[in-house]
């Protein structure tokens, strides 16, 4: 079918009053209802557009975010103030000689854990390392609420030349980051020492607790070790 | 031993992650038109938008937080460097690499045209391995990975937004199959 496209456009039909008059409603509703401008953008065609749809569901986004983060810092707290009141330094292992010298390890009766299940952290700033067998003695290990603790110790001559850190907690990165912190000062304080008489790192004090314990049953094996080969000889 | 910084570390850590992944869920649903009828896909593509500002948000201050803590031992380098950590350095490298990659979908989302539509989305697609690599940071170096909640958790997040992904996948697989049919 060919319509003539240069025809002038036939005269608009009337509108129904009644039609008209809906027309006029809406409009006069749509204006009443249309936010102001600060919060919306008017597309060219005169249509007003949200600028955020979701305005309500964001802001309630954000609130659960920030109540979810709330709670679980609250919640960590909790755990940690309730471990560290029910949990204290635990002796798990015992200490055991490494390597001793042929006289001690040929001691009749030598009982390496004996003496580490008497350590107690009293007696750790105590005892000091009088008359040492020669020897590697690894301690017991102790167990906070961090994780466990063990040291090894090396006697040479009667004195204590080395300390290793066998066990250290390595269950989140803050522990991994205090234990590398904390380490070093703590086996360059048993050395000055030559005892399990230690001073507390500062923001370690599980980590140097537990230190105390293990090194302290090290120790008093190597002690133990010397007075059952003189005993023997 | 004040421990504030080291909870809001992990905290936010863990929010950032779920809303990396709500935001990919978002975003997934909205581009395969699985969003149904009873919101306005103005309100998906806005929800979407809000989720990952939000995750950067986020992620930010999970940065700043763990930066702060004299205890955590994360440098300037760590935050910015991959690889430059010291210790569980690859751990670490997954966390920097997803950060920047989320700086870079967030960032070039608003000023979405003056970017060539294909370049868009290739850069907005960054989006699906930053989070990988978030969740794998997560994995590794999270402090509250090996507990039960999160071994629950974490894959139901996962799966939420693993679930759009596929439906996107199969919608433009399916697509693509009835195409070829046209064009021979």
């Amino acid at each position: 079918m060919d319509t003539d496209l240069h025809s002038p456009s036939p005269p608009p039909t009337p509108i129904d009053p009644v039609v008209q008059a809906r027309l006029d409603r809406l409009a006069a509703s749509r204006a009443a209802t249309t936010p102001s401008t600060t919060s919306g953008t008017t597309s060219p065609n005169g249509r007003h557009r949200k600028r955020h749809a979701a305005k309500r569901s964001r802001a309630a986004a954000v609130l659960m975010s920030l109540t979810a983060t709330a709670g679980l810092s609250a919640y960590f707290q909790h755990t940690d103030s309730v471990g560290a009141s029910s949990t204290t330094n635990s002796v798990t292992g015992v200490a055991v000689a490494v390597a001793t010298p042929p006289a001690a390890a040929a001691a009749p009766n030598a009982s390496p854990s004996a003496t580490a299940a008497s350590t107690t952290p009293a007696a750790a700033s105590t005892n000091t390392t009088s008359a040492l067998a020669d020897g590697t003695y690894a301690g017991a290990t102790a167990t906070n609420k961090y994780g466990p603790v063990q040291v090894q110790i090396t006697v040479a001559g009667g004195k204590i030349t080395d300390v290793v850190a066998l066990q250290t907690p390595t269950g989140d990165r803050k522990s991994i980051s205090i234990n590398d912190r904390a380490t070093p000062t703590l086996v360059s304080e048993a050395l000055s020492a030559q005892s399990a008489n230690v001073d507390t790192v500062s923001g370690a004090t599980y980590t140097t607790d537990s230190y105390k314990i293990s090194l302290q049953s090290a120790i008093d094996l190597a002690h133990a070790t010397t007075v059952q080969s003189s005993a023997t000889s | 031993m004040n421990n504030w910084l080291w909870y809001v570390t992990r905290s936010t850590g863990i929010v950032a992650t779920v809303l990396m992944l709500a935001s990919l869920a978002w975003g997934f649903l909205f581009s395969s038109r699985e969003t149904g009828t009873r919101l306005r896909p103005a309100w998906w593509l806005d929800m979407h938008r809000g989720l990952g500002g939000l995750a950067l948000v986020f992620t930010a201050v999970h940065v700043v937080a763990a930066f702060a803590d004299p205890d955590l031992g994360v440098d300037l380098a760590t935050v910015f460097v991959p690889g430059a950590a010291q210790s569980q350095t690859t751990a670490f490298t997954w966390g920097v690499v997803a950060f920047y990659g989320l700086v870079v979908v967030v960032f070039t989302s608003w000023p979405k045209m003056l970017f060539r539509r294909r370049t868009w989305r290739t850069v907005h697609l960054l989006s699906v391995p930053a989070t990988a690599l978030a969740c794998v940071h997560a994995y590794q170096l999270g402090s509250d990975a090996h507990t039960p909640a999160f071994n629950v958790l974490m894959p139901l997040a996962v799966g939420g937004a693993v679930y759009p992904f596929g439906l996107r996948v199969w919608g433009l697989a399916l697509a693509r199959s009835q195409e070829a049919p046209r064009k021979t």
